[in-house]
C-alpha cells in the first residue's frame, strides 16, 4: 500500500510539473500571438498551422546557440543564476492545490504536489528567494549594466514582497488558515475573496505584476535603458532559461491569484447538480485552468496596454502607495471580521 | 460589542502594572509624529517638555504603584531593593537635557527623532529594573543600546557617524554574546525567570564550568552597557565624538539600571553557585586597573574622562560581591556620588567650550576662570574620594564592605581587592588632578589665550546649567559634613 | 530516520558554516550562510515547529541576506588579497582568545549533558506545539510584553538606520 501510494503521489507531482512546463512553453507563443492581435497583426504562424510549433523552434534555436562565459566573470555563479531563477519558479508551483479530490477505489488522492498547512507561507518564501537568481546572475557577468539591472530588479522584488505580504495576511484572516486548500474551501462555503477582499486583490495583482518582472514594472530588463538588464550577458539556453522562468513565474502568480481571491477550483453552484465526485474534481480542474488563462491573458493585455514605470516612481509606489493601503486594508479586513461576527451571531 | 470590550479591558488591565513605562514608551513614539509636518527643527519649549513624561513616570512609580500583576510566565517583578535604582535612573536622565538645546548638536538642532530616542532609552533602562525574565532584560537592554547608538551619532558629521557605527558594532557583538548566554542558562535550567526556584534549582544541578561559562556570557552583555573591562573599547571614541548631553546621559544612565539588574540577577546566581564572587572581583578589578592605566596616557581630557567611568565602574561593582544591607547603602551612595561629580565635570567642560581641548590648552586658566576650576576641583576631589567630598565617604564606605566580606568569608580574595583598590586610587590622582595642576601651578601659555572662546556656547543654557553645578557642589561637600541619612 | 536527518543536516550546517568563514570570495560566503539557514530549517522542521522553518527563510534566507549581497555587489569586493601579510600581534592574539573561548564551550557542552529534564514537571509532550495557532496564542499571551517590546525596538532601528544613512544635501551622489 505505501508504495502504491508513493507511486500515485509521484505520479501526481509530476503531472503537475508537466502540465507547469506545458503552458510556461505555450505561454511564450501565446505572448506572441496576443501581442499580434492587441496590435493589429498576425503573430508567429509559420512554425505548424497557427504557428503551434513556435516554443519547439525556439528551444531548438536556443539549444543550438554558442554558449559562451564573458572573460573574468564568475564561471559557477554565471552558471547558477538562471538555474536558481528557474528552481524557485518551479518549486512554488508545488503547493497550488489545482483541484478538489480524486476517490479512486475509497482513497482520496488531492490533486496537489505538496498538502501541507502552510502551503501560504511557503508560496511567499519561495518568492522571496527568487530574487537570488537575478542577483546572482546580474553580478556574475561582471557588466556594470547587468549589475544595474540585478539591483534594480532586486530592490523591486522585495519591495513589492512587503505589501504582497500583507495583502496575503488579509486572506489568511478570512480563512483562519495558512493552508491554500482550506483557503479555497473557505471562498466555497463563502463568496469568493475578491467580492471581500477588493482592496487587497488590487494589491496583490500590482505586486504580482512587480514581482514577475512584467510591463509595467518590467525596468530590469527593458532595453531603452540597460541594454537588457540582468541578462545582457547571457545568450543560449541560459538566456532561455531567465526568460522561460519568467513564464513560468507568470503562470504560478496567476494560478495564485486565481486560489487566493477567485476560488481556485471553486465552480459556483457545482455541488447542486449531484454529479459523481471525480466528475466535480475535471470540471473544478477545468475552471481553474481557465482562470488562469484569463490572469495570463490578463498578465500579456497589461503589457501592450501601459506604459513602463521609471524606477523612483516605482519606488514610490511600493513604499510610500502600497504599504499603506495594504495596513488599511488589514485594519479594514479586522474591523469588518469583528463585525460581521457580531452582527451575524 | 459588550463582551469584546469587556475582554480587552480585562487583557489590557493586565497591563496595568507596566502602565508608567508603556505611557512613556507611547509619548516617546508620539514625538516622532511632529517630524512629518513640521521637518526636523524643535523649538527648545520642547526639550523642557521632556520633563513632563519622566516626572509623571517618576510621581506614579514612586509615590502611586510599586505593584503590578506579574504577566505571562512572570515577566516583571516589583523588588524593594530596585525602587532606589528605579529613582536614581529617572532622576538623572533629567538633567542632561538642559544640555539640550545648545549647539553642539547636529545641523538642525535637537530633532524630534532624538526626543524619541532618548526618552526609548530611558524607557528601556527603566523596563530593564523591572524585568523578571531574562527574554523581557535582553529586549529592554536592546531598546536602550539601540537608541544610545543612534544618539551618539546624532552629531551627523563625519566623525560621529563613524564612531556610532563602530558603537553599533562592538555593541551587537555584545548583544549576540548576551543572548547566547542566556539560551545557555535556559538551557540549563529550563526557565527564564531568573526568580523562579526552578532557575536556581538547575543552576545547582548542573556543572559548575557550563553556569561560569554562561554566566560569563550573559555578563558579557551587561558589563559593555556598564562599560567596565573586557567590553569597554567604546567609551573613548563615543565620548569623543558623541554631543556632551548624550555622554553625561551614557555615563550615567546605563550604568545605574545595569547595577540594579545585577543587584537582582546576582543573589540567584549566588545561592546556586557562591564562588562566582570571585568572577565578579575579577571583573572589577580589571576594570579599576585598565581604566586606570589608559586614563594616565591620554592627551584630550574628554578621553580621560571615558577611561575614568572604565575605572569608576569597576568601583561601581564592588558593593555587588556580597549582597549585605552596608553593600546596598554603599552602593547608591556611591552612584550618587560618581553621577553628581561626572555630570558637573561634564556640563562645565562643555558650557565653557572647553570639551575638544588638549590638557595644555587648560594652562594658567585659574587666573581668569577661577569659577569653572573650582568647580572641577571639586568634582575630580570627590571621584578620587578625597575627604571634604561626599566621594570620601564613598570609597570609604567602599572597603567597609570588603573589610566585611574578608571577616564573614576569611578569603584572602578580599584582601587584595582592597589593597589594590587603594593603589589605584592613588594612581587616580594623577589623571585626575591633571587639569587643577595646570590650571593653577602652569604659568599662562600663548596657546590658551588665542583658543578660549570668552563667552560661553549657547545663553540659554548657561544659567541652567550653573545652577545645576552650583547644587552639586553643595551637595557634595555639604553630604560630607551631614551624611546621617546614609 | 529522524537521526539519520538530523545527523545530515548538522553535517550540512557545520560545513556551509566553515565554508562562510574560509570562502575568499564574498559572494560565496553569503551563498553558504544562504544554505546554512537552509538547513537550520531542516533541523526546525524535524522539531516539528514548521512556521518558524518557513519564517527562517522568509526573513533569513530571503530578506536579509538579500540586502548583505546588494552592498557586497554595491561595494565591489574583491576577493580577499592577502598582500602585505602584516603579522599584527594584536590580532593573532584576538584569534587565540576567541578560538579558547570556542574550545572551552565545546568542552562544557560535552561535560554534562543531561539537563532540564530532570527538573522542570514532566508535562505530555505536545506535538501540536509548534503549529501556528498554539503558536501565536503563546505569542500574544504569554509573552505580550516581549513582543511589544520588540515592535518598539524595530521601529528605533529603523528610524535610527535612516537617520544615520540618510543622504545630506551637497554630499555626493551615489546611485
Amino acid at each position: 500500500m505505501e508504495l502504491t501510494s508513493l507511486i500515485v503521489r509521484g505520479l501526481v507531482i509530476f503531472t503537475v510539473f508537466a502540465v507547469t512546463l506545458l503552458i510556461a512553453t505555450y505561454s511564450t507563443l501565446a505572448e506572441r500571438k496576443i501581442a499580434g492581435f492587441l496590435q493589429d497583426r498576425l503573430g508567429p504562424d509559420r512554425a505548424g498551422p497557427f504557428g503551434i510549433l513556435q516554443p519547439l523552434a525556439d528551444a531548438v534555436k536556443l539549444f543550438f546557440k554558442e554558449e559562451f562565459i564573458p572573460s573574468h566573470a564568475n564561471k559557477w555563479l554565471f552558471i547558477v543564476g538562471p538555474s536558481l531563477a528557474m528552481l524557485t519558479a518551479l518549486m512554488s508551483s508545488a503547493v497550488i492545490p489545482f483541484g478538489n479530490e480524486f476517490s479512486i477505489d475509497g482513497q482520496l488522492i488531492p490533486v496537489q504536489g505538496i498538502t501541507v498547512n502552510i502551503g501560504l507561507l511557503y508560496i511567499f518564501g519561495v518568492v522571496s528567494l527568487g530574487v537570488y537568481g537575478l542577483m546572482i546572475g546580474g553580478w556574475a557577468s561582471n557588466n556594470k549594466f547587468s549589475l544595474l539591472g540585478a539591483i534594480r530588479a532586486a530592490s523591486q522584488n522585495i519591495s513589492y514582497e512587503l505589501a504582497m505580504g500583507m495583502s496575503i495576511i488579509a486572506v489568511l484572516m478570512l480563512a483562519g488558515s495558512l493552508d491554500l486548500r482550506q483557503i479555497v474551501i473557505d471562498q466555497q462555503d463563502n463568496v469568493w475573496n475578491v467580492v471581500r477582499q477588493p482592496l487587497g486583490c488590487v494589491i496583490f495583482i500590482t505586486c504580482a505584476f512587480a514581482e514577475c518582472n512584467r510591463t509595467p514594472f518590467d525596468l530590469p530588463e527593458c532595453e531603452q535603458e540597460l541594454v537588457g538588464g540582468y541578462h545582457t550577458e547571457y545568450g543560449s539556453m541560459k538566456l532561455g532559461l531567465y526568460l522561460f522562468s519568467e513564464y513560468i513565474n507568470m503562470f504560478v502568480s496567476s494560478a495564485v491569484i486565481a486560489t487566493l481571491y477567485f476560488g481556485g477550483y471553486d465552480v459556483p453552484y457545482l455541488s447542486t447538480l449531484g454529479l459523481d465526485k471525480n466528475i466535480e474534481t475535471i470540471i473544478g480542474i477545468v475552471a481553474l485552468f481557465g482562470k488562469i488563462f484569463f490572469f495570463i491573458f490578463f498578465f500579456m493585455w497589461v503589457r501592450w496596454t501601459l506604459p513602463r514605470f521609471r524606477y523612483d516612481q516605482l519606488m514610490n509606489l511600493g513604499w510610500k502607495s502600497l504599504i499603506p493601503l495594504a495596513i488599511l486594508n488589514l485594519i479594514l479586513t479586522g474591523g469588518g471580521i469583528l463585525a460581521w461576527e457580531h452582527f451575524t451571531k | 460589542m459588550q463582551e469584546y470590550i469587556q475582554v480587552l479591558g480585562v487583557e489590557l488591565g493586565k497591563f496595568s502594572g507596566l502602565l508608567p513605562e508603556l505611557l512613556l514608551l507611547i509619548v516617546s513614539l508620539l514625538w516622532l509624529l511632529p517630524g512629518f509636518s513640521k521637518g526636523q527643527k524643535t523649538n527648545p519649549i520642547w526639550l523642557y517638555s521632556l520633563l513632563i513624561p519622566i516626572a509623571g513616570l517618576v510621581y506614579l512609580r514612586w509615590f502611586s504603584a510599586w505593584k503590578g500583576q506579574s504577566l505571562g510566565y512572570g515577566a516583571i517583578h516589583f523588588p524593594e531593593t530596585s525602587k532606589y535604582f528605579y529613582l536614581f535612573t529617572a532622576g538623572f536622565a533629567a538633567i542632561p537635557i538642559i544640555g539640550f538645546a545648545s549647539r553642539s548638536w547636529g545641523k538642525n538642532g535637537f530633532t524630534f527623532q532624538q526626543g524619541f530616542f532618548y526618552l526609548s532609552a530611558i524607557a528601556g533602562a527603566l523596563l530593564s529594573l523591572l524585568s523578571a525574565q531574562l527574554l523581557v532584560l535582553y529586549l529592554a537592554i536592546e531598546i536602550l543600546s539601540f537608541s544610545s547608538y543612534f544618539l551618539a551619532a546624532s552629531a551627523l558629521n563625519k566623525n560621529a557617524s563613524e564612531g556610532g557605527i563602530k558603537y553599533l558594532l562592538q555593541g551587537s557583538a555584545a548583544s549576540a554574546c548576551m543572548l547566547y548566554g542566556i539560551s545557555w542558562l535556559y538551557g540549563i535550567t529550563g526557565t527564564l525567570n531568573f526568580t523562579h526556584p526552578l532557575f536556581i534549582e538547575g543552576l545547582k544541578m548542573a556543572s559548575p564550568f557550563t553556569v561560569y561559562m554562561a554566566l560569563i556570557l550573559v555578563l558579557g552583555g551587561i558589563t559593555f552597557k556598564l562599560s567596565a573591562f573586557p567590553l569597554h573599547v567604546w567609551v573613548s571614541n563615543v565620548y569623543e565624538v558623541a554631543p556632551m548631553p548624550v555622554v553625561a546621559f551614557l555615563s550615567v544612565v546605563p550604568k545605574v539600571a545595569m547595577l540594579g539588574v545585577l543587584w537582582q540577577l546576582l543573589p540567584a546566581i549566588y545561592q546556586a553557585i557562591p564562588q562566582v564572587y570571585q568572577l565578579i572581583g575579577w571583573v572589577a578589578m580589571a576594570s579599576i586597573i585598565v581604566g586606570n592605566v589608559t586614563a594616565l596616557v591620554q592627551k584630550l581630557p574628554i578621553r580621560t574622562m571615558a577611561y575614568s567611568t572604565v575605572s569608576q565602574a569597576g568601583y561601581l561593582l564592588l558593593p555587588l560581591l556580597s549582597g549585605s544591607e552596608l553593600a546596598y547603602s554603599t552602593l547608591l551612595a556611591y552612584i550618587i556620588v560618581y553621577s553628581l561629580a561626572n555630570f558637573g565635570v561634564l556640563i562645565i567642560l562643555e558650557n565653557y567650550g572647553w570639551k575638544s581641548f588638549t590638557f595644555s590648552q587648560f594652562a594658567g586658566m585659574a587666573k581668569t576662570h577661577l569659577w569653572p576650576m573650582l568647580a572641577l576641583l571639586v568634582f575630580f576631589l570627590s571621584l578620587i574620594g578625597l575627604p571634604p567630598t561626599l566621594g570620601f565617604l564613598g570609597k570609604a564606605g567602599l572597603f567597609l564592605v570588603l573589610a566585611e566580606g574578608f571577616q564573614a568569608l576569611k578569603s584572602t580574595f578580599y584582601l587584595w581587592m582592597g589593597i589594590l583598590a587603594l593603589l589605584n586610587a592613588a594612581v587616580a590622582l594623577f589623571y585626575y588632578l591633571h587639569i587643577p595642576y595646570q590650571a593653577w601651578l602652569k604659568p599662562k601659555g600663548f596657546e590658551t589665550n588665542s583658543k578660549v572662546p570668552e563667552m560661553p556656547i549657547s545663553a540659554k543654557t548657561w544659567w541652567p546649567a550653573q545652577i545645576l553645578v552650583a547644587i552639586f557642589i553643595v551637595i557634595l561637600v555639604v553630604g560630607f559634613f551631614w551624611n546621617s541619612w546614609l | 530516520m529522524a537521526d539519520k536527518l538530523f545527523y545530515f543536516l548538522a553535517f550540512v550546517t557545520v560545513l556551509s558554516a566553515l565554508m562562510v568563514v574560509f570562502s575568499k570570495n564574498p559572494v560565496h560566503s553569503v551563498l553558504y550562510l544562504i544554505l546554512t539557514f537552509f538547513s537550520i530549517s531542516g533541523q526546525y522542521v524535524i522539531l516539528n515547529a514548521q512556521f518558524l522553518a518557513v519564517v527562517n527563510i522568509i526573513v533569513y534566507a530571503g530578506a536579509i541576506m538579500v540586502l548583505f549581497l546588494f552592498v557586497i555587489m554595491f561595494l565591489n569586493m574583491r576577493t580577499a588579497a592577502e598582500d602585505a601579510r602584516k603579522r599584527n600581534a594584536l590580532i593573532q592574539l584576538a584569534g587565540v582568545i576567541s578560538s579558547g573561548l570556542l574550545l572551552t564551550i565545546v568542552i562544557s557542552a560535552l561535560v554534562r549533558v543531561d539537563m532540564a529534564a530532570h527538573i522542570a514537571p514532566a508535562k505530555a509532550l505536545n506535538t501540536q506545539v509548534g503549529m501556528v495557532e498554539n503558536l501565536g496564542i503563546e505569542l500574544f499571551t504569554n509573552f505580550l510584553v516581549p513582543f511589544e517590546l520588540a515592535s518598539v525596538l524595530f521601529i528605533a532601528a529603523m528610524v535610527g538606520a535612516v537617520l544615520l544613512a540618510k543622504r545630506e544635501e551637497g554630499e555626493r551622489n551615489a546611485f
